[in-house]
This record gives C-alpha cells, sequence and structure tokens, in this order.
C-alpha cells in the first residue's frame, strides 16, 4: 500500500504511523451527558466494511497528519487531505463529513 | 595549569577520506564528499504569515519560497521545502549565519528561525551511478521524470531520518541527516556505492 501525501508525494506504507477513526469527534465536556459521551468518543469504534475515513501521521516525511478514505478490504484509497484542513472546515461547517 | 586548545571539527572528519574506493576497474561511478562550513536554519512560518515572510526572505537571501518539495538556490544560498510551511535555508558561503541572524529577527513575526548549522550533517553524491546507489536505500521513486533538479524530499534511507534535494542533472543529491546520525549516513552511501567504484573528495 502506497499514499499519496498531499505535502510530499508518493510514499511507502512504512513512512506512515497509524492512529484509526477519522470521524469521531471530542465531545463537548460541558454538555450535560459528556461522561458517556466522551466514553463512546474514546472506546466505541464502528468495523465498517469497505469505504472508511482514517488518521494516519506522516512519520518519515513532512510530519503532518492525514486524513486518508481508504477502503479497508482491497486498500483501495480515495482521497488523502491534511487534517489540519478537513479540522478548520469542519469548525465553519460544525459537523464531521 | 594545563592549556588546551579546542579545534572545530566537521560533523564527518575522517570519515570520507580521499581516495578512490570500491570497484577499481573502470570509470569512476560516484564523488563523495562533505559539504562543509555551511549555515543551516529552519524556518516554520506562522499560521497566515507567508506572505510578510516572503518579503523578507526576499529582501535578505534574494530567494521566493519554495511552493511544496522544491528548492530555490540563487546567490550561494538555498531554501529547501521539507514540510507545509517549513523550510530549511541553507548558506554555502562561510558567514552566511550572520545573515541567518539578521533574517530570524527581522522576521520574529512571521516565522520561527532556528539555527541548526552545527546540528546536521550534509553528504553531496554525484555521478552516473549516483541515483542507482541512493535508489537502493530510499523508497521514493528518483526517476528524473518524477524527482529531478530541484525536487526535496523528507523521508527514510537505510533506516535513518532524511532530507534529499537535488542539486543538478549529473546527476547530484545533497543529503542532509542530524549530526549523530552522519557516520551512518556515510558508512551506508560508501557501502552502496561500493560497486560502482568511488571517489571520495
Ligand atoms: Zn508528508
Amino acid at each position: 500500500m502506497r499514499i499519496t501525501c498531499p505535502h510530499c508525494g508518493n510514499r511507502s506504507l512504512d513512512e506512515f504511523i497509524y492512529l484509526g477513526d477519522a470521524t469521531v469527534q471530542r465531545p463537548d465536556p460541558a454538555r450535560p451527558d459528556a461522561l458517556a459521551a466522551f466514553v463512546d468518543y474514546v472506546y466505541q469504534r464502528e468495523n465498517p466494511v469497505g469505504r472508511h475515513r482514517e488518521l494516519w501521521y506522516h512519520n518519515a516525511g513532512c510530519h503532518a497528519w492525514l486524513v486518508v478514505t481508504r477502503d479497508v478490504r482491497t486498500h483501495e484509497i480515495f482521497g488523502v487531505e491534511p487534517a489540519k484542513e478537513v479540522s478548520l472546515s469542519e469548525k465553519t461547517t460544525g459537523a464531521a463529513r | 595549569m594545563h592549556d588546551s586548545i579546542l579545534t572545530p571539527q566537521t560533523a564527518l572528519m575522517g570519515l570520507i577520506n580521499a581516495g578512490r574506493y570500491g570497484r577499481q576497474e573502470g570509470d569512476v561511478g560516484i564523488r563523495i564528499s562533505e559539504v562543509k562550513n555551511f549555515s543551516l536554519a529552519n524556518i516554520t512560518a506562522f499560521k497566515n504569515c507567508r506572505e510578510p515572510l516572503e518579503k523578507v526572505i526576499d529582501e535578505y537571501l534574494g530567494l521566493d519560497l519554495p511552493i511544496g518539495p522544491q528548492r530555490i538556490e540563487k546567490n550561494g544560498y538555498a531554501l529547501i521545502g521539507h514540510g507545509p510551511d517549513q523550510w530549511l535555508a541553507i548558506g554555502y558561503e562561510e558567514n552566511s549565519a550572520s545573515i541567518f541572524d539578521k533574517l530570524e529577527k527581522a522576521s520574529r513575526d512571521y516565522a520561527a528561525i532556528v539555527d541548526q548549522s552545527d546540528a546536521r550533517a550534509i553528504i553531496r553524491l554525484s555521478g552516473p551511478d549516483a541515483r542507482k546507489a541512493l535508489a537502493k536505500g530510499v523508497s521514493i521513486d528518483l526517476d528524473p521524470s518524477v524527482f529531478h533538479t530541484n525536487c526535496t524530499a523528507t523521508t527514510f534511507a537505510a533506516g535513518l531520518w532524511i532530507n534529499l534535494w537535488q542539486i543538478n542533472d549529473s546527476p547530484a543529491y545533497e543529503i542532509s541527516v542530524f549530526r549523530g546520525f552522519g557516520a551512518s549516513l556515510a558508512s551506508w552511501i560508501k557501502s552502496s556505492a561500493e560497486e560502482f567504484g568511488y571517489i571520495n573528495q
């Protein structure tokens, strides 16, 4: 598997570190059900077949966090975006994609 | 009292000794040398500060900021893109450190500029077989159709974290590592170059 980093270009898998699900969003600690929401946020994960959004870190390259949209069965990659941009656009639109 | 004299040493002193090594028959495939007496600073632009930073850099170094993993060189200075809003500035002439010092003061509102001159080792590798020797330890594609003069890469080579850039079409490359990894880099490059025959300069 190779990942095309938006900053560095096409690189081999061993340059990256996998973190996990990029679709979860940190809950507001002030909300009344914060404890339950945090338990979900930290521990509960879907285990989807097919297309998934994941956080990867370009450890050997630019040191940027990336959101990779990948088919977890075939390893086909549909898109790689800087996590910073994804996060900023979520803040302005107020929703995860 | 005992008198002691401190002598400055380059990062690779004693590791790249002049002479021909490796394969003895035929033409030499590779030339290896240590880049000495350079100044090097790491530049990280603050949020939304690229434009004002670009102006200051143009004023002090006469260079544009490269976009993406590219290198721009002029008048003994080079800027090397190595990440989003991050560059290495290299001065190949002695005394370029004082310019970086002035640059740092002039761009304090736009970027963090940190002198790393003594923290790095740089090896230059050139010749018709330089690409082949390099390809043995680097997993990026070095074919000239995708990696050519003034392309840069931050990647692994033989397990070492390196900054790599191509300086001409001969081809010639420069590789920078943190100083403490210089000996490992030199050792890998020399063994990789052996089959082609190499000259240390
Ligand atoms: Zn990268």
